[in-house]
């Protein structure tokens, strides 16, 4: 699966480190780490989730195939 | 968002780690009852609690190297630990003493007296791994 640099980007951008956005969504860092890295694919409800703390769209962060993976 | 004690991703491995607990159950509840049947190593109920610690330490010791076993929302993580060490050393503590003179062994086979002692080794493995896992993980989120 490959790597989901989005989320690391909007992460980036909003100044936060992994803890502090898996904090926010209410998981563990290990999980983020593996939604990063492409390790684990979240479900919908998760990807939400991420997305509203984040405060990007679904498609900005988990859509097609161009520029979020790597 | 519901706030579960954990998230997806945990749950997902606990029920991996639950499977290959049970597994490795299975194969030592036969491998018990091939022994036993030539040779009596312990009572019953030991045989029952040392397939049992075996399996729990597992399941334990694989969900905390994978971060699945202490919650997301639990609140001062390491107090029960610290209860499990106490109940372990105690436990550990009174069967030794009980027992420095008289021992476990009888006819060649482990008598009763040694599920406290065995209870006691658990509980503190149990607490050790998992404060030795908070401290890792604390040391990584800090890194």
């Amino acid at each position: 699966m490959p790597r989901n640099i989005m989320i690391k980007v909007a992460r980036a951008e909003l100044d936060m480190t992994q803890k502090d956005l898996a904090d926010k969504v209410g998981i563990s860092r290990q999980t983020m780490n593996a939604i990063e890295q492409g390790e684990w694919n979240p479900t919908i409800k998760l990807c939400k989730a991420i997305c509203k703390v984040l405060g990007k769209s679904l498609d900005d962060l988990f859509g097609g195939d161009d520029g979020e993976t790597e | 968002m519901k706030q579960n004690n954990f998230d997806e991703y945990q749950l997902m491995k606990r029920y991996r780690v639950s499977f290959q607990t049970l597994i490795l159950l299975l194969i030592m509840v036969f491998i018990n009852g091939m022994v036993s049947d030539h040779y009596m190593w312990a009572t019953p109920i030991v045989q029952a609690m040392i397939i049992v610690s075996v399996s729990t330490a597992y399941f334990v010791s694989v969900c905390l190297f994978k971060d699945a076993y202490i919650g997301n929302h639990t609140r001062n993580k390491a107090a029960g630990l610290v209860l499990f060490f106490v109940l372990g050393a105690a436990n550990t503590a009174t069967s030794l003493y009980a027992n420095w003179h008289t021992g476990y062994v009888e006819n060649g086979a482990l008598q009763n007296d040694v599920v406290s002692l065995i209870l006691g080794i658990l509980f503190l493995y149990l607490s050790l791994a998992g404060l030795l896992s908070l401290y890792v993980l604390k040391k990584r989120s800090r890194d």
